[in-house]
């Protein structure tokens, strides 16, 4: 006998029970009517009217999603278009770009943020009208200029930013005695204090977005680069990236504990959440989300202006924009949507549905409302004049989106505070921006 | 089974279900686990006191109101269903002739056809989609469910051609034979004398193409941009995943949502399943 | 069907960046990357991502069967449940072992906290189970065990019933008992079938994409980086199309050898029923 392991012995076909035929019958309708479905779905083969659309990634806070919706059908109805307003997961969006740029199709308006603008520039309308025209107006800071202009032109349109500050435990402040700090070496003098109290500081020394974002903002304060202006020029190796690496180890040494070494973004959430963290480096999230879902410890958490250093205040942030593709069939459409957006009440008003998490590109809104219903948000407009985008003073390229997606300076960070000499640390660095150099610029 | 003494059986009896019971426990608590989590209040779930295993707050039916009356989820439904289930009919029904021809035919270059069949399958669909992307764009059907229909078989088709080319080419062959000596052309064959044979190995073949197709998100992520088109899988990440932010309770609604149709057609096919997974004969 | 491939082909020949076009470059992409360290460690993650989670589903799975073969109580239930990680869209399912690892709200640490540590007198953990490089590649493969042993179990049980009982009697007449019937009865006969299953489950487990991509995202420092995550990330995080695309045809040759043995077995069992 044969041993068979796919096919039992052979049986005649089953005669044909009630349970086939209904299986059948259900096969069919269903086919029917799928087939009619998908019909529905196709987009007619002719156009009608107009539609205006956009991609943008799903917010932190659903009521700016739902309130710039509600902006763009006022304008449709005005303009005399159909709208869509289609948001992705964070994550998802590059890919969606990366899809729209190769296939020269897509959405009309693009959600582009830090790097992304330098790398699709070439797929980017100029927006200079638009820009100049409301800078004009209501004065863009100097972050989302050295971040989307590009190549002689707006490539991007200013939207919004995050505010990464100081997130603390006003608990463990209060109870250790200590002021609210200034600077990067008040907060290390204060971290030593709380650390023995056993509410230590915490910011990521590992391969996350929040340690890029965070360390290369104190980097900036100390006075060190990555590149020269020109983007091209490698500087890391010099006597104030020396002097920044060694305060970051002694601020490690000091006053945080060997957890950030190993933390995802969610870290410095968890640090606060749990009671334990006095500080943290972060954008208002965790306060909202507390406060959100009504947790207890959300009246213990709040939040100072930012840090300065021997060099002087600057803030890490993402900056996000808004970008029209050159392939899209309807660019003076998206561009008169993009003045209908920033006409002031329009903007004010999608300001206030973000509820203070979206800090607003332009010093005109600095006096917005939103910052002053809750105190705890109050200082959050401050934060503007200072950011810069990442890869600062050069332009946010794809050598830096390179870089970073390697996390080059947490590791140089990681290496310093484990115990490697700062200067061997630093010229590990040069070397690896050397390979990444070659390779992409 | 050879029989053993009666105190012995019962012994084993024990002995067996308690071997199972860990095997139950992994491949279940996931499962449970996630239909707790999608009933339980944010209030409890983000509770570091709570007690993860049962429900203390009552349970709450909020995130399912959420996805079902606050976001296009039902529509997502209806568009994962229409999807998967073309797309696996026009699969399976090519992989069919594909696989019987691979089995049966004798044709020139036939290895080398099914080689590269299966290469194709190989491909990854994370190198593939940005020229695809280009395809369905000059067809014009980005943001259409059809981009999907068409997309899906360049990976439904080898692997179902894959599962029934296994399973066409151990059915013996004196049965056709017989039928073709009686003047019954191939394709006759095919369809009068293999197919029904056959039944298990392409009902399981369906359900495969169906989950797989239930299951994709990259293609549906970059054709699909229109919320109202989105397919499930893609639908509840994009809703429920803000910022950086996940908020799970809505989340595991979405999943154990998302999932109940390939689990309810399981349920139905379960033994069709079964033996054509594996073999016509199973004691039970 | 062909012209995407072809595209993709050119793309690991070229310098592409998403965004731009791209010069040809020949087999630059693919020396740059035996040089670079993170392909290195990720070709070691994808070889022992998938020789763990493989020998454990073989091993699992087995005792599994063996155990659905013996007579149980409601069987057709029990078979049902143990299927369903695999038929459960692993995209979603993915999502539930997320939250289940979640850093904070883990329900494995919550577990292993009350119950074992605790009560012992030691200190309560705070477990990064997707943060540190050791624990993230457990995880990973922990669920990809947890979704392809049914798999196995069913296949393997298949085999299991299709062993007529004359050997089984044949030998216990010789004196064999239960390990003995196993080791020489029950594992011989179900080689072929172990066989055809362990390199399906081979190349299903090579190529995997899901689960690292939502559990760790090839994280903490590429320690979890298969070749389908890595080919993403270089593709949309460093922009590097070309790259990325070069990463994925590597997979190729291991892929096609995998391939090739299947076939051959195939060929020779057909060669046995003829």
């Amino acid at each position: 006998m044969s041993i068979d392991a796919r096919v039992g012995p052979i049986v005649p076909p089953a005669p044909l029970t009630r349970r086939r035929f209904l299986a059948s019958s259900i096969a069919a309708g269903a086919g029917t009517a799928g087939l009619g479905w998908l019909a529905e779905r196709t987009p007619p083969a002719f156009a009608q009217r107009r539609t205006l659309t956009a991609l943008a990634l799903s917010l932190f806070v659903p009521s700016g999603d739902e309130q710039l919706t509600q902006l763009m059908q006022e304008f449709g109805k005005q303009a005399g278009c159909d709208v869509r307003f289609d948001t992705v997961k964070v994550t998802d969006v590059p890919v969606k770009l990366a899809a729209e740029a190769t296939a020269q199709a897509g959405h009309d308006l693009v959600n582009v943020w830090e790097a992304f603008g330098y790398l699709h520039r070439q797929n980017l309308a100029s927006l200079d009208d638009v820009v100049e025209d409301v800078g004009r107006r209501y004065e863009v800071y100097p972050g989302h200029r050295a971040t989307f202009h590009i190549e002689g032109n707006w490539k991007v349109a200013p939207w919004y930013w995050l505010s990464f500050v100081g997130t603390y435990n006003a608990k463990h402040w209060k109870a250790a005695n200590l002021s609210l700090p200034k600077t990067w070496d008040d907060l290390h003098r204060a971290g030593i204090e709380l650390k023995k109290r056993g509410a230590p500081v915490g910011i990521a020394i590992s391969n996350c977005t929040d340690a890029i974002l965070s360390w290369r903002n104190v980097m900036w304060c100390y006075g060190a680069k990555e590149v020269e202006p020109d983007g091209k020029t490698i500087a890391i190796n010099s006597p104030k990236t020396a002097e920044f690496l060694e305060f970051a180890r002694r601020f490690y040494q000091d006053a945080m504990t060997a957890e950030v070494l190993s933390w995802d973004d969610a870290g410095n959430n968890r640090l606060i959440l749990s009671g334990k963290g006095s500080w943290v480096h972060n954008p208002v999230s965790i306060y909202l989300a507390a406060r959100d879902k009504d947790l207890p410890i959300m009246a213990e958490i709040d939040h100072h202006e930012g840090l300065a250093g021997p060099a002087g205040r600057y803030a890490a942030t993402f900056h996000h924009g808004i970008g029209v593709w050159k392939f899209s069939k309807n660019i003076d459409l998206a561009k008169d949507f993009l003045r209908f957006l920033y006409r002031e009440e329009n903007f004010a008003s999608w300001v206030a549905a973000a509820k203070g998490f979206c800090m607003s590109p332009f010093k005109r809104f600095e006096a917005h409302e939103v910052w002053k219903k809750d105190p705890k948000l109050t200082l959050l407009p401050k934060e503007g004049p200072y950011t810069r985008p990442q890869g600062w003073p050069g332009s946010p390229t794809q050598f830096i989106a390179a870089m970073d997606a390697k996390y080059l300076i947490p590791n140089m960070i990681a290496k310093a505070v484990g115990g490697t000499p700062v200067k061997e640390a630093m010229l590990w660095m040069e070397r690896e921006m050397q390979k990444i150099f070659k390779e992409t610029v | 089974m050879p029989s053993v003494r009666r105190g012995g059986a019962v012994r084993w009896f024990v002995v067996d279900h308690l071997g199972l019971v860990p095997f139950l426990l992994f491949i279940l608590f996931p499962i449970y686990f996630m239909v707790l989590t999608a009933f339980k209040t944010d209030r409890e779930l983000y509770d570091l006191q709570a007690v993860p295993f049962w429900i203390r707050d009552g349970v709450s039916l909020g995130h399912f109101h959420h996805l079902l009356f606050k976001t296009n989820f039902a529509r997502w439904l209806v568009n994962s269903l229409v999807v998967s289930a073309v797309a696996m009919i026009a699969s399976v029904a090519i992989s069919i002739l594909a696989a019987y021809g691979l089995a049966r035919l004798r044709f020139p270059g036939r290895q080398s056809f099914g080689i590269a069949v299966f290469i194709t399958y190989l491909v990854p669909p994370t190198l593939l989609f940005l020229p695809l992307t280009q395809v369905v764009n000059r067809l014009g059907l980005i943001d259409s469910l059809w981009a999907l229909v068409l997309t899906y078989p360049t990976f439904l088709i080898p692997f179902c051609t894959w599962l029934l080319l296994g399973y066409f080419k151990v059915i013996p062959r004196e049965i056709e034979e017989c039928a073709l000596v009686d003047g019954c052309g191939r394709l006759g064959v095919l369809f009068r004398i293999v197919l029904p044979v056959a039944v298990p190995g392409i009902v399981c073949a369906m359900l495969f193409a169906f989950t797989l197709a239930w299951n994709e998100f990259l293609y549906a992520l970059t054709f699909i941009s229109a919320s109202v088109v989105k397919t499930v899988t893609i639908g509840v990440a994009a809703e429920m995943v803000r910022g950086d932010v996940f908020h799970w309770g809505g989340i595991m609604a979405g999943a154990v949502v998302g999932a109940l149709p390939v689990v309810l057609m399981y349920v139905f096919f379960l033994d069709y399943y079964v033996t054509g997974l594996t073999a016509g004969s199973v004691k039970g | 069907m062909a012209y995407p491939f072809v595209m993709a082909l050119y793309f690991s020949v070229s310098n592409t960046v998403v965004g731009q076009g791209g010069t040809f470059v020949g087999l630059a992409n693919f020396q740059r990357l035996l040089d670079d360290d993170t392909f290195r460690q990720t070709v070691r993650n994808s070889f022992v991502f998938t020789a763990v989670a493989v020998a454990a589903k073989t091993v699992l799975g087995v005792m599994l069967a063996l155990i659905l073969y013996r007579p149980l109580l409601s069987k057709r239930l029990i078979r049902g449940l143990v299927l369903l990680p695999f038929v459960i869209p692993t995209a979603l399912s993915t999502l539930g072992w997320l939250w289940m690892y979640d850093s904070l709200y883990s329900v494995i640490t919550w577990t292993l906290n009350r119950v074992l540590l605790v009560p012992l007198g030691f200190v309560a953990l705070e477990v990064n189970w997707l943060g540190s490089p050791t624990l993230a590649m457990a995880a990973v493969i922990v669920v990809n065990i947890w979704r392809g042993l049914p798999f196995f179990a069913v296949t393997v049980l298949a085999g299991l019933t299709a062993i007529p009982p004359e050997f089984y009697e044949a030998a216990e007449a010789d004196g064999a008992g239960r390990w003995g019937r196993f080791w020489h009865v029950t594992l011989p006969l179900l080689q072929p079938i172990l066989a055809v299953v362990i390199l399906f489950s081979t190349i299903f487990t090579f190529a995997d994409f899901n689960i690292v991509y939502v559990l760790t995202r090839g994280g903490p420092q590429e320690s979890t980086h298969l070749f389908a995550t890595l080919s993403h990330a270089l593709a949309f995080e460093s922009m590097q199309l070309g790259k990325g695309a070069a990463v994925s045809l590597f997979m190729f040759p291991v892929l096609v050898v995998v391939v090739a043995l299947q076939f051959h077995l195939m060929h020779r069992e057909e060669i046995r029923h003829a």
